[in-house]
């Protein structure tokens, strides 16, 4: 699994796993993130089950464990946190932050020894060794229940499915061409964001934000100018209509 | 009985589950024929006095029968879950064991070995615990399968008292004493099934 660092300062460093060669085929490639602090470290949108293991061997090249005390799951989806069961055995002190509304279904996937936080529906902050982090509502994108990470002294926006692309497991990490990336993302939206009004409003807000990074949970990560276009590209995207047609 | 594995008893005390569950389904047969012929044979009179007196017995020992299949019940269901639980704590301990072959070199791999002691130790706790409730569930099969023997018995009984009842409530009250007798086999089939599972 190829795991990268994305962003660095003297309080807090971003990395981005994913691209695992060794994953089953069938499976659908995720990016999972992680922000290192002096003394803590969050681990976002971590993965499913049957990629526990890689990203336990990454996660120990960067830190020792024990420093994973936050926990975070944009949603309940299997791809994203299916894995809960086996990080709630490894992990001793760690909290979940995830969209409230899922608490009753994500415990299916295990979680006796973690505690959990319920994001509200209208967002909440968490401040990590002075990192103020943001939690951006992003409900149906696309999920009902769905949250982005801001970090504004990074100027990143951890988007979860929002910006995801699907193509092969060794595409670049980073958007390069804007136009030719559109064809790996414009099914994935159409079929998986179910509101145009949701949609809308989440680019409202967003567009108000400072982000030179947009990193989502498949496929490629968007980078200045790059950010720009996919929110209007998105904005202009019918979405929930892939059904239809 | 066969050796402990949480994987076996994943399957098998679901399985044990669904049988007891099959059990108190019969057994509440067996509270309502008793009921009923309890009726019967008061309406029979002096000469089905005997049935009447079973009966009191059946209705009781059926009470008995489905309280013990529903506590059975209970505790495969908990050994279940606890198995499942298991199964989660082995992935894991095989899952850090890998990465700890695999990811020697990286810098904070032995940050892996104090959490994956503790997560053995507390697994060799639960497999006590684990082993407990497997070894009472076995014990409280048996005891049904004990008391079945005397349901089976009054059964057999009631079918030689229904034959003395006037021609008027015979053939009801042997067909009654032969419902219940069927049951109980029933339950006792149920039991068994479970009881075969653990060998």
């Amino acid at each position: 699994m190829i795991c990268q660092k994305i962003y660095s300062d003297v309080k807090h460093q971003w990395f981005v796993f994913g691209r695992d060669p060794s994953k089953p085929n069938k499976i659908i490639d995720t990016n999972q993130y992680m922000i290192k602090t002096s003394k803590n470290a969050f681990l976002m949108d971590p993965g499913g089950i049957e990629l526990f293991a890689p990203m336990l061997a990454s996660i120990v090249k960067e830190i020792p464990l024990e420093q994973i005390k936050h926990v975070f799951a944009s949603h309940q989806d299997p791809d994203i946190i299916s894995s809960l069961g086996l990080w709630d055995k490894a992990l001793t002190d760690a909290t979940l932050f995830a969209p409230r509304i899922w608490e009753g279904f994500l415990r299916h996937f295990g979680m006796e020894t973690m505690k959990f936080k319920g994001i509200p529906d209208e967002g909440d902050k968490l401040n990590i060794d002075g990192i103020q982090l943001q939690f951006i509502p992003a409900h149906y994108l696309h999920s009902s229940g769905n949250f982005n990470v801001y970090d504004p002294e990074a100027k990143i926006l951890m988007s979860g499915d929002i910006g995801a692309a699907i193509e092969p497991v060794d595409a670049p990490m980073e958007v390069e061409d804007f136009d030719a990336h559109c064809k790996f993302m414009e099914g994935f939206h159409r079929r998986w964001m179910p509101s145009n009004t949701a949609k809308s409003n989440w680019v409202e807000r967003v567009s108000k934000l400072e982000i030179d990074m947009m990193c989502p949970q498949h496929g490629r990560i968007f980078t200045g100018d790059n950010v720009k276009r996919f929110l209007e590209w998105f904005d202009k995207l019918e979405v929930g209509s892939a059904a239809i047609s | 009985m066969k050796k402990n594995t949480g994987k076996d008893f994943f399957i098998i005390s679901a399985a044990v589950a669904g049988e007891l569950f099959q059990a108190m389904r019969v057994a509440e047969k067996i509270a309502l024929a008793s009921s009923n012929a309890g009726v019967l044979a008061f309406r029979a009179g002096e000469r089905a006095a005997g049935f009447g007196a079973l009966t009191g017995f059946l209705a009781e020992l059926s009470k008995k029968t489905g309280t013990m299949a529903n506590g059975i019940n209970q505790r495969a269901i908990k050994i279940s879950q606890m198995s499942s639980n298991f199964l989660r704590t082995d992935s894991t301990i095989k899952q850090m064991q890998k990465v700890m072959r695999d990811a020697k070199d990286a810098p904070y791999i032995d940050s892996l070995q104090m959490p994956l002691e503790n997560i053995q130790e507390s697994t060799a706790r639960e497999q006590i615990l684990f082993n407990q409730e497997v070894n009472k569930l076995y014990s409280q099969l048996l005891d049904l399968k004990k008391e079945l023997e005397s349901a089976k018995i009054i059964a057999t009984m009631s079918l030689v008292e229904s034959s003395q009842a006037d021609k008027e409530y015979r053939a009801a009250l042997t067909d009654n004493a032969v419902k219940i007798s069927d049951a109980a086999k029933q339950i006792e089939t149920h039991v068994d099934n479970a009881l075969a599972l653990f060998r």
